[in-house]
């Protein structure tokens, strides 16, 4: 599966193969998909961690749920890591990640140093110690076991290695139902029923059955991890924060959640760096 | 009665006003404009409307609503009535009048609670360093009965106020769902929440402490009275 040898772009625009739902994103968003995870996404890793004085450039750096694979290519072309192996319960469709790069002008082949492996649910192949740092971005609100998840990052992470994680939207947040393509006003989650939510997607499915129906499991499997859950896992997992930027915007209560904590309702998502205790 | 931090806080203010270091200008012009923004940004005007300036300190921010927002009526109230000579006077150093705004009023606190009548405000607007709000729970919890039916509450909370200041402790003060409690409590109802958080570090001692209420560092809530009636604040919303 992965190779250490540059991958060519494949000739033609052939057939694809919808994998995740980040490729599946990624087919249908086309190249502001592309820019805004190889781009935007990728910088505002880099960033925040040099905000603490910590580079990538010659790391062993692995991100956890890396979906279509964009975001590791930025990193691997702006910060230049040893090595970088993207993770995921499927494995990265390369073929695709080279086709939407050339397309882009990004690249015409995929880096020797990128890699792409698939993983269990809490069980990441690869050997104790063997990352200085682990990026997981838009990932930990799928993992249904986030405590084992954070446990098995921590035995692969040197001991004196990093960990980045950016969440968004919690489930509780405005857009946590992730459906906000049909309920663009947010809440969905708390103000329709499952059968409700099943219906809508299922009647309104942009001409793509399969979209709404990997939407609809996507939703039924997000877990209810919001930021200070998320925080108690850390530490549970032998983790502390060193560094945390919470996401908000300006949101509007609807009347029957005033009773929902004021930290669930308006805190989207977060960025975090965390150290091994 | 005890000497409390806020007493303290509020010495401290009130120093650092006598010396003339830009503290009028956070409460007159930041404060105030911050409230005002948020308020139209929610889609609620206070032109012509009666107001309650809710913890207004020296004054200064119940002066700066005033200029900002027009309301015919701002009552500022705090447990110990501004002195409106003095606010006059750092106006007047300050360059942005000769007179107290004829709208502008300034009461005590009676008896732990707001002294006006039922349904008297359109508005209440409060903007505090975040842990002075705990002093105002009294008052705050008499939002709901100074209020018309439709009538707003803003709450603006901010470790990083005045201007100046060292700034709060991350972490102090109440919790966002205790703030939020504050709210519910006084009868009204949740309308919309702002919140500012910048990158924060985490000091090593509280790694422990919740990230939702160290990391933010400013807080802004709408909430509104059941419209039994309807008020009189131009609004863009449905009451």
């Amino acid at each position: 599966m992965s190779t250490h040898a540059p991958r060519q772009a494949p000739e033609g625009p052939g057939p694809l193969v919808y994998g995740d739902v980040s490729t599946r994103r990624a087919w249908r968003q086309g190249p502001q998909w592309f820019a805004e995870h190889y781009h935007d996404a990728a910088d505002q890793v880099i960033e925040f961690l040099a905000g603490d004085g910590i580079e990538l450039g010659g790391k062993r750096v692995a991100d956890i749920g890396c979906g279509d694979g964009i975001i590791d290519l930025g990193l691997v072309h702006r910060a230049a890591p040893h090595r970088l192996v993207g993770f995921d319960l499927q494995a990265t469709d390369e073929e695709l990640l080279l086709r939407m790069a050339v397309e882009s002008g990004a690249a015409d082949s995929l880096p020797e140093n990128l890699e792409f492996q698939a993983c269990g649910e809490t069980e990441l192949p690869a050997e104790t110690g063997a990352f200085d740092v682990v990026v997981s971005w838009s990932a930990f609100e799928h993992i249904e076991d986030p405590i084992s998840q954070l446990r098995e990052i921590r035995r692969v992470l040197a001991d004196d290695g990093i960990l980045f994680i950016q969440v968004w939207p919690f489930y509780d947040s405005e857009h946590g139902s992730h459906l906000w393509g049909w309920y663009p006003e947010g809440f969905a989650q708390f103000l329709h029923s499952d059968d409700e939510i099943d219906a809508k997607l299922r009647a309104e499915n942009f001409g793509d059955p399969g979209w709404s129906d990997r939407m609809l499991d996507i939703f039924h499997t997000l877990n209810r991890v919001g930021v200070d859950a998320l925080h108690r896992s850390l530490l549970a997992a032998g983790f502390h924060v060193a560094k945390a930027e919470l996401i908000t915007n300006a949101v509007h209560i609807p009347p029957a959640l005033a009773h929902i904590p004021l930290s669930v309702l308006g805190i989207g998502g977060v960025k975090l760096l965390a150290r091994p205790r | 009665m005890p000497v409390r931090p806020y007493w303290a806080a509020r010495r401290t203010l009130a120093r650092r006003l006598r010396r003339g270091d830009g503290a009028f200008w956070a409460r007159y012009g930041e404060m105030a404009a911050s409230l005002v923004d948020f308020l139209q940004t929610n889609g609620v005007r206070v032109d012509g409307g009666q107001v309650a300036s809710i913890g207004c300190g020296d004054g200064a921010i119940t002066v700066g609503i005033a200029h900002q927002g027009s309301p015919s009526l701002i009552v500022g109230f705090d447990w110990e009535a501004p002195d409106a000579d003095r606010v006059l006077e750092r106006a007047r150093q300050a360059g942005v009048g000769t007179s107290l705004p004829p709208a502008v009023h300034f009461e005590r606190f009676e008896s732990g609670g707001i002294p006006a009548a039922e349904a008297t405000f359109d508005a209440a607007l409060v903007a505090l360093n975040w842990g002075e709000i705990e002093q105002l729970a009294g008052p705050v919890a008499g939002v709901g009965r100074v209020l018309r039916p439709g009538g707003v509450l803003a709450v603006m909370l901010s470790r990083d106020w005045p201007a100046r200041l060292p700034a709060g402790p991350a972490g102090d003060g109440p919790s966002l769902e205790a703030i939020q409690g504050m709210v519910l409590a006084a009868g009204l109802d949740l309308v919309a929440v702002t919140m500012d958080a910048p990158v924060a570090a985490v000091p090593a001692g509280q790694s422990w402490a919740p990230l939702a209420t160290l990391a933010v560092r400013s807080l802004a809530i709408l909430a509104r009275a059941p419209a039994g009636r309807a008020g009189s604040l131009s609004s863009d919303e449905p009451r």
